[in-house]
């Protein structure tokens, strides 16, 4: 299956630029969403379909910063592209402060443009990988019994399989065959790795 | 005065006739030898008083002028003068005799004159022993005195008689109202002589007065006697050489003592006795005797045997007066006698010369009344001359200073008199005649219909004129003028006229024009200022349809480069661009119409079009300040008579104003509704209503003066401007606190106001 193609969201009070922009993406070959409002963004749109958001920074009502403190507090964030008819630098810095991939000024070029749009693309596929791996780390960890669990922070505190055995007050071998099915369950082949993938999770070691 | 008794006791003891023996005898003895000798005769005039007492002088001279009528001999005169009367001293006595036996000695006199003034009683005892065998001539002394047993056989001369009769005639001349007269009298001989010659005279008044005799006091009792004697009491003094009590005294000494103590006025009569203290006296005159003693001198020089010659004696008198005297008691000088000899009267200026002073002064005073009238007339004449000259030079620096034409025009006659000012106002000469046409032709040609239409009215309905309007001047140019008149009846002869006065106001319409300009540039920066204001908004809204034209070509650029060119999308987007262009060129125009610096004009405009419009170019501002904008329009509002970027402005400041004022609130209280409306007769109103904190009461009415700002980057003019716009065309502003939360600004645009002419 193919990676799903990343939309482009605009959000914009003013149709006729909406419109505009949205015909120079789609001629561009991108998948554009056209939003008048942030409300009608947040009400409708699925966030989990990969690409960012061209972001009108004045808008009656929720505005670009509005929308974007509200992305922010969300799992899924899209990256922001803020378009504005004039960026003042008040307004340019809390957008970039907030987390925002780009600042443009209408009317904007579309080299400009799609520079913008392929950077926040990149950016948030990069994210989306990074959120789907760290999501089946979790799944993995998630998969462990208790005590697997309990054994996992004592390897990753760096101790020896007789020191956890003397700690938890077990044999040795039973330590060992713990260790053997947390390597299994994380498709590891060594604790170097075991330590890599587990540092992601961020289990509190036991030293 | 008690220390006076010592120095006018006299004891003359007999030393010093023996003294003036001895110096008699030598004289004598040189004389003898010098008998034979051709030589000049030599008479020496002994004075006895002060020698600078009254009559002396006069006596002197009548005695010299006798003397040298007598004879033709050359006469060499000696004088001397014994002031016994006030230096009664022994010793003073004695050594003038030793001086004149001295000085004598060698050329002694051939004749010897003893004048008397005063009341001495001694010298008859020595004058004999004096210069022996020498003739003596003795005058002025007292009957009395003159004793021709006490004088050698070589002494004649002649005596006063004492007249006490015509001193108390006198004393009732003078003092009417006396009832009683006191004489005061001595103890001694001569005393009593004289008293008794009083007393025998007083039996002439005895129905008239009472006479009293005061001849045994002593000095104290007299002393106290004379200080309370009752009113219309008059002293006449006889003499007195001895008191009560045996005292011996100088008599002219006594009386002088007595003028000075009584309390009623004292008469003498001897000129003795007079002194400076008595009023006066009938006595004898001293110029007499020494006009007699001068004669009977020049007798017995002449040859004559003095021996042969008799004891004369004279009771002639003379009234004497002294004028202090006279003045201390209130005597007035109408009273004396005729003849009457006054002394001691300051010989004042006025005395002496008043009649030429009262001359002077009855001139002084006419010519000063004169010259006074003429003065208050000039003076007068000067005022009325000032005034009228004062008014006419008002009327001529008002009307020259204030450049005011006058004129003045008689229905009747149709007769035009004009001012300097108005004829150079309408560009006449100096000397032009003026007539009323030739005033009109020169009114601008515009102005020309309008201004004769309206005198014309006043003048037939006899209403004041008054009117603005230009002269057309030579050169082109034109000056503004204001012209007022009115119909002045002239009561006396039914005469009626046109009056008026006519103000050059060009300056004024310069200044006019001028504050007219200013006001529109400070509007102008006002406007550019709240636009500056707005520029966010602005470059928004402009950049909105801008980047949506970008967008569109650079879409269309792809889509014609697809094969085959998606025509019908490239056709709408051009579509797209041509209304996005509009769109910019509208924000463009609706900017350039409020930053244009043009000359506005106001024209009739639809209110609710105009805060439309700028709303618009608040929206944008609004949301970015998370204020609600919100318009209620009453639709179907007359037009109102205003320049619609003025207009404009007001609401722009006024809604601007409101949303600063929002700031601190949170966000969902920031509202703002404009409203439009009826206001009071003839206006629509313009309401701003904000939710902000309000104004404080005491700001309210320093709300819409200059540099007044709450803020801390405000100028303060956004108000200002405000209302100097609304009042410019002719409505008001003010603002009020909500019942609510807020301020409500309004303001009024009259409706439909016709141009003024």
């Amino acid at each position: 299956m193919s990676p799903p193609q990343p939309i482009i969201r605009v959000v914009d009070d003013d149709s006729s630029f909406r419109t505009a922009v949205t015909r120079l993406l789609r001629a561009v070959k991108y998948e554009v969403r056209g939003y008048a409002s942030a409300s009608e963004f947040l009400k409708s749109d699925s966030y989990a379909d990969p690409g960012c958001i061209l972001l009108d920074l004045r808008m009656p009502g929720v505005g670009g910063l509005d929308l974007q403190q509200s992305l922010e507090r969300m799992e899924e964030r899209l990256p922001i592209i803020f378009l504005t008819g004039h960026g003042d630098i008040p307004a340019s810095v809390r957008a970039m402060k907030g987390g925002a991939v780009d600042f443009l000024t209408k009317p904007v070029r579309r080299e400009a443009l799609l520079r913008a749009i392929e950077n926040a693309i990149g950016i948030d596929a990069k994210e989306r990988s990074a959120r789907a791996g760290l999501r089946e780390l979790h799944d993995r960890y998630e998969n462990l019994t208790p005590r697997e669990r309990e054994v996992l922070a004592h390897i990753v505190g760096g101790k020896l399989n007789k020191q956890i055995a003397f700690d938890l007050g077990t044999a040795e071998r039973t330590i060992k065959a713990h260790r053997a099915s947390i390597m299994n369950k994380f498709g590891a082949q060594s604790v170097a790795e075991l330590v890599r993938l587990t540092q992601k999770l961020c289990i509190e070691p036991i030293r | 005065m008690g220390h006076l008794y010592p120095c006018l006791v006299r004891r003359v003891g007999s030393w010093r006739v023996y003294a003036l023996c001895a110096v008699v005898c030598l004289i004598i003895t040189g004389g003898a030898h010098a008998a034979d000798v051709e030589r000049s005769k030599r008479v020496l005039t002994i004075t006895t008083g002060s020698r600078l007492a009254p009559g002396f002088m006069l006596a002197d001279r009548e005695l010299l002028q006798a003397l040298a009528k007598a004879t033709t001999a050359r006469i060499v005169t000696y004088a001397e003068n014994l002031d016994l009367i006030r230096f009664p001293s022994e010793q003073y006595g004695q050594i003038f005799s030793e001086y004149l036996s001295a000085k004598y000695a060698v050329n002694p006199p051939d004749l010897v004159i003893l004048l008397f003034v005063g009341n001495l009683e001694v010298p008859g005892k020595w004058l004999p022993k004096l210069f022996p065998n020498t003739p003596i001539i003795v005058a002025g002394i007292t009957e009395e005195e003159f004793r021709p047993d006490q004088f050698g056989p070589f002494v004649r001369g002649i005596a006063q008689r004492l007249n006490p009769h015509a001193n108390l005639e006198l004393i009732l001349r003078l003092q009417p109202e006396v009832r009683r007269v006191v004489v005061i009298g001595g103890t001694a001989d001569i005393d009593r002589q004289i008293l008794a010659r009083a007393r025998d005279a007083a039996q002439h008044f005895r129905d008239k007065i009472v006479i009293d005799f005061w001849e045994h006091l002593t000095m104290e009792e007299l002393h106290r006697a004379v200080t309370a004697l009752p009113r219309n009491t008059a002293i006449l003094f006889a003499a007195m050489f001895r008191d009560g009590a045996g005292g011996a005294f100088v008599s002219s000494q006594v009386a002088h003592a007595i003028g000075q103590w009584a309390n009623v006025p004292m008469y003498a009569m001897s000129d003795a006795d007079i002194g400076s203290d008595a009023v006066g006296g009938s006595v004898a005159s001293i110029a007499a005797y020494g006009k007699r003693a001068g004669e009977l001198a020049g007798l017995v020089l002449t040859g004559t045997e003095v021996k042969s010659l008799p004891f004369e004696t004279s009771s002639d008198t003379v009234p004497t007066f002294n004028w202090p005297a006279l003045q201390r008691w209130g005597i007035p000088e109408s009273r004396l006698p005729p003849g009457s000899v006054v002394r001691n009267k300051p010989t004042s200026i006025w005395a002496q010369y008043g009649l030429y002073i009262m001359a002077a002064i009855i001139i002084i005073l006419s010519e000063g009344a004169i010259i006074a009238d003429l003065l208050i007339e000039r003076r007068r004449r000067h005022r009325v001359e000032a005034e009228l000259g004062e008014n006419q030079q008002l009327m001529e620096l008002a009307t020259s200073a204030g450049e005011i034409g006058l004129w003045a025009r008689d229905l009747k006659s149709g007769t035009l008199w004009t001012n300097g000012p108005l004829r150079s106002m309408f560009a006449f000469r100096e000397n032009d005649t003026v007539q009323l046409s030739d005033m009109i032709a020169r009114i601008h040609p515009e102005d020309r219909p309008r201004v004769v239409a309206h005198v014309q009215h006043a003048q037939e309905h006899d209403l004041p004129f008054e009117g603005e309007f230009r002269i057309a001047l030579a050169d082109g140019t034109f000056r503004w003028v204001l012209a007022k008149g009115r119909t002045a009846h002239v009561s006396q002869n039914g005469d009626v006229r046109r009056l008026g006065v006519v103000l050059d106001t060009t300056e004024r319409k310069r200044v006019e024009l001028e504050l007219q300009r200013q006001r529109e540039e400070l509007a102008h920066v006002a406007r550019v200022s709240t636009i500056g204001e707005l520029t966010t908004a602005v470059a928004h809204e402009l950049n909105q349809p801008l980047g949506a034209i970008l967008s569109n070509a650079e879409a269309a650029e792809i889509f014609l480069m697809t094969d085959p060119p998606d025509l019908e999308e490239v056709r709408q987007i051009l579509a797209d661009i041509r209304h996005d262009d509009q769109r910019a060129g509208e924000v463009i125009r609706r900017m350039r119409t409020l930053l244009r610096k043009q000359e506005l004009t106001p024209r009739l405009i639809d209110s609710n079009e105009v805060v439309q419009e700028a709303l618009k170019l608040l929206n944008i501002d609004a949301s970015a300040r998370k204020v609600t904008l919100q318009f209620e329009r009453t639709p179907d509002l007359p037009l109102v008579w205003c320049d619609p970027v003025h207009f404009q402005q007001v609401v722009l400041n006024l809604v601007l104003n409101g949303m600063e004022a929002m700031a601190p609130l949170p966000e969902e209280r920031r509202k703002i509704v404009v409203r439009t409306g009826y206001g009071d007769t003839g206006t629509v109103k313009i309401a701003v209503a904000d939710s902000g904190p309000g104004i404080p009461p005491d700001s309210l009415s320093k709300l819409f003066e200059p540099f007044f700002t709450t803020k801390k980057e405000g100028m303060g003019m956004g108000l200002s401007i405000a209302r100097t716009i609304v009042e410019a065309h002719g409505g008001q502003i003010w603002a009020e606190n909500n019942a609510g939360a807020g301020a409500t600004f309004y303001f009024t645009v009259p409706v439909r106001k016709e141009a003024s002419a």
